[in-house]
């Protein structure tokens, strides 16, 4: 029964993820090279349309099987808190990824007015640093969980 | 609509950029420094395998398929697995010393009549001190 639930639980997240890390960001950038401005087409300049959502799918996928290993084991054991940590790195390229394809300085042309650009690289640099805090707890939640592994696992019995 | 909300958008806007400059200094470098190792890692996987999304399906399919084994055979909820029988038994002979204790042993007695005290000093029936 405990098996069933597990992977209940890990095929839900897997369907969260799938849908924030792959699917949403598909449609947007989709949409985004569709859209047009009070009847103007935006001239997308970043010509790595494809390169973009090459790197989403990958590092979706893998964020994806990281999800359903880490939220389908046990609550505090060692394997979740592996691949938790596994997941936030993972995340890192994923979000990284963005930036290398262009994605966070996006020049858009408004045909007839002029362009407008986006810079969130500095937006990002600071996610990646508290991306770095989020990598310190999981690394002590590895500590914690091997430390006290005995103790974790007989309360998890008598539960 | 939007434009109506202006000023709610201005002050959202202020208070993240506020929050933004106050964690900017500390959180920054150490996001150069993530970035650095990001961009290393990131442009060895595009020199390798980029365009193709055959490894990423593998690494996937593998995570998803040895998650499930993992689970089946270690799900957490009962003590140990068909690989780790004197673990099975450790677990089991500790809660039955757990359980065994009892939660009438627990009880705090006098000393000289027996009586049950809880945590009072003195005993209700015979007046002793404990």
């Amino acid at each position: 029964m405990g098996a069933v639930k597990n992977l209940l639980r890990g095929f839900i997240y897997t369907a969260i993820y799938a849908v924030t890390t792959i699917i949403i960001p598909l449609v947007t950038f989709s949409w985004l090279f569709q859209m047009t401005v009070q009847g103007f087409p935006l001239d997308f300049e970043q010509q790595e349309y494809q390169n973009i959502l090459f790197w989403v799918t990958a590092f979706g996928l893998v964020i994806c099987g990281c999800a359903f290993f880490s939220h389908s084991s046990p609550k505090q054991s060692i394997r979740k808190a592996v691949f938790a940590l596994i997941q936030v790195i993972v995340n890192c390229l994923y979000i990284w990824s963005y930036r290398f394809s262009g994605a966070t300085d996006v020049q858009f042309t408004i045909v007839g007015y002029g362009f407008f650009s986006l810079d969130v690289q500095q937006m990002v640099l600071i996610y990646m640093g508290i991306y770095f805090l989020t990598i310190v707890i999981k690394m002590y939640d590895i500590i914690d969980f091997t430390v006290n592994r005995e103790k974790i696992r007989e309360n998890r019995m008598k539960a | 609509m939007i434009l109506q909300a202006t000023d709610f958008f201005q002050v959202l806007a202020d208070i993240i950029g506020a929050i933004v400059t106050f964690v900017s200094p500390f959180v920054t470098p150490i996001g150069q420094w993530m970035t650095d190792w990001i961009t290393i890692v990131i442009g060895f996987l595009q020199q390798n395998f980029s365009g193709n999304l055959t490894l990423f399906i593998v690494i996937f399919v593998i995570l998803i398929i040895l998650s499930m084994v993992i689970n089946i055979i270690w799900p957490g909820d009962r003590p140990g697995s068909i690989f780790s029988k004197e673990k099975v038994e450790d677990f089991e002979d500790k809660i039955e010393l757990r359980e065994g204790k009892g939660i009438i042993d627990e009880i705090r007695r006098c000393k000289d009549c027996g009586n049950p005290i809880g945590d009072a000093e003195t005993c209700s029936l015979c007046g002793a001190r404990n």
